[in-house]
């Protein structure tokens, strides 16, 4: 290794620093709200009641631990969600396909796939609860609904959006109209895709919830509802939070396959 | 020019086409005879819309002809034939998502020809034009004169016997231009192809070519054919210093200029 000169270093720390104080900004929002909720709690600016305070929601979370209830809501919650993610990319990814091969069918179900994307999907929970029955299975097909027109309208959007000139080149090569779809289309598309399961996952996630309010007997959307009917706003809040790291987590590892797979360029 | 070059490879007779839309019909091109014989290398000029890439397209069987035919050993052209024509985009359209190595053994793999003897002549062809050290790499990693040797080396891959050039130069800088023509000119000289270069640049034409077809503008006929004699040993580059090639560029540019 050469030396790192010190214009060089200099310009390292200057980057560095900024980057510092937007950590600590970060960590002193997250240590101030805690602590003034709490502090607001005790005193009692705040009724503890209806708002909570971390430190009931920590002893709550604790002993529902303890029980082996919790683990259980927030499994079936995790299981929903990915079943249902899982099948959207999937669905998604093979009626693009179908759709970009049949020009006609495309054109024909365009104006149903807009009408089905711009419906609120919340709307349409209560009629699967009643079709299909209360269980899991509905929950992941409430949780599909919100994000597969959406994703196949996109999908299809950036299928279309790759160069003429490419398929021209398959095309040049002796290739045919499947070779343009596996040599060009899906390759130059994943970029795309990663981004479109990014957003999937949190709409899925939304559904699922929507799900576990109407049909549910277990999970955390099951538990948010409940626990606001009967006045448990401790597991209310709790759920909420369980729910910020469940996104959390789940973005993060979609982030690090996209990062893996961008790192094979370089 | 070697004198000897009387087997007749592509032939076409009074081809024409147009093109349809809702808005009406564009004539492309209209009434284009000639023959090209094996190992020649034919310039093709003409005013920018005339037709030059519908042609290529034409010869290697992207579009059929909507009046005459085209004939390739005396046999009517399919799309089928596409094996013995090798058709150079104008832009290089290398893939990011593959190495150089994967882009240009991209032919043989569509084909599913992927024999270790193809894969040993590619990689032959990668050392010889300076490419083999960057097999792994990917196309941002190359410069501009590298991928249109890249994109070259991926339309030889197939072993066409007939190259069609769609102004494979014109994203070059000047610079660049002449020396990757220089080097694009001796390869295809030394693999004995028989090439087709459709270019807009009238001393690149004279430079490289050993007939130069000019077309009138839309709808673009043949508007006259000049056969260029330089001696057989002169590289492209060693042509532009050639006291004939004033003259060749003389006169195309009359041609071009020359409304009738
Ligand atoms: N797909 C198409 N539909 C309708 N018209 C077309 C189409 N492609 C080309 N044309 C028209 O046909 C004419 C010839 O096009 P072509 O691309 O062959 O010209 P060109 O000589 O290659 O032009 P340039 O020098 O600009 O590359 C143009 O005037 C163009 O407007
Ligand atoms: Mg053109």
């Amino acid at each position: 290794m050469s030396e790192i000169s010190l214009a060089q270093q200099k310009f390292l720390s200057s980057k560095k620093r900024p980057r510092r104080t937007v950590n600590c900004g970060r960590i002193l929002i997250f240590v101030c709200f805690v602590a003034l909720w709490e502090g607001a709690a005790a005193l009692g600016l705040i009724d503890s009641f209806i708002f909570s305070s971390p430190s009931k929601v920590a002893a709550c979370f604790l002993s529902m631990l303890m029980d082996h209830t919790l683990l259980s809501h927030i499994g079936i919650t995790l299981f929903e969600t990915v079943v249902s993610f899982l099948l959207v990319t999937v669905c998604a990814l093979a009626i693009t396909i179908l759709l970009w091969f049949c020009r006609k069918l495309s054109e024909t179900l365009e104006p149903y796939l807009v009408i089905l994307n711009s419906l609120p999907k919340s709307a349409l929970a209560p009629l699967l609860i009643v079709w299909l029955g209360a269980s899991y299975r509905t929950i992941i097909v409430t949780g599909m609904s919100v994000a597969i027109f959406g994703s196949i309208l996109s999908l299809y959007t950036s299928f279309q959006e790759v160069d003429p000139e490419k398929a021209k080149l398959i095309y040049t090569l002796g290739g045919k109209k499947y070779h343009v779809m596996t040599k060009v289309i899906l390759p130059a598309n994943i970029p795309a895709m990663f981004s479109l399961m990014k957003v999937n996952i949190g709409l899925c996630l939304v559904g699922v919830i929507i799900g576990e309010f109407i049909a549910a007997r277990q999970g955390l959307g099951y538990l948010i509802i409940y626990g606001s009917q009967v006045f448990k706003l401790d597991w209310v809040i709790m759920s909420i939070v369980l729910l910020c790291l469940m996104a959390m987590a789940l973005y993060g590892l979609l982030g690090m396959a996209e990062r893996r797979y961008l790192k094979r360029f370089r | 020019m070697e004198e000897i070059m009387d087997e007749k490879l592509l032939e076409l007779v009074s081809v024409g086409y147009a093109y349809h839309t809702m808005q009406g019909e564009t004539p492309a091109l209209q009434n284009i005879n000639f023959t090209v014989y094996k190992g020649e290398f034919v310039a093709i000029v003409g005013p920018s819309g005339c037709g030059k890439s519908t042609l290529l397209s034409l010869l290697c069987g992207l579009l059929e002809p909507e009046h005459g035919s085209i004939l390739l050993y005396g046999q009517k052209l399919y799309q089928k034939s596409a094996g013995n024509i090798g058709y150079m985009l104008q832009h290089d359209h290398l893939f990011e998502w593959r190495t150089i190595e994967q882009n240009v053994l991209l032919g043989p793999e569509i084909a599913g020809k992927l024999t270790p003897r193809r894969r040993e002549a590619v990689e032959h062809m990668l050392k010889t034009y300076g490419l083999y050290k960057f097999k792994d790499a990917r196309p941002s990693q190359l410069s501009g004169g590298m991928r249109q040797r890249a994109a070259l080396v991926r339309t030889l891959a197939l072993e066409p016997e007939i190259l069609l050039l769609d102004e494979p130069f014109s994203a070059l800088d000047y610079q660049t231009r002449l020396a990757v023509g220089d080097d694009i000119g001796s390869i295809i000289k030394k693999e004995h192809k028989t090439a087709i270069l459709v270019t807009h640049d009238l001393s690149e034409a004279v430079s490289l070519g050993s007939r130069v077809i000019v077309l009138s503008a839309r709808p673009g006929r043949i508007k006259n054919v000049i056969n260029i004699k330089f001696p057989e040993y002169l590289t492209p580059l060693q042509r532009r210093n050639a006291p004939e090639f004033k003259d060749y560029f003389n006169q195309l540019w009359k041609e071009m200029n020359e409304h009738e």
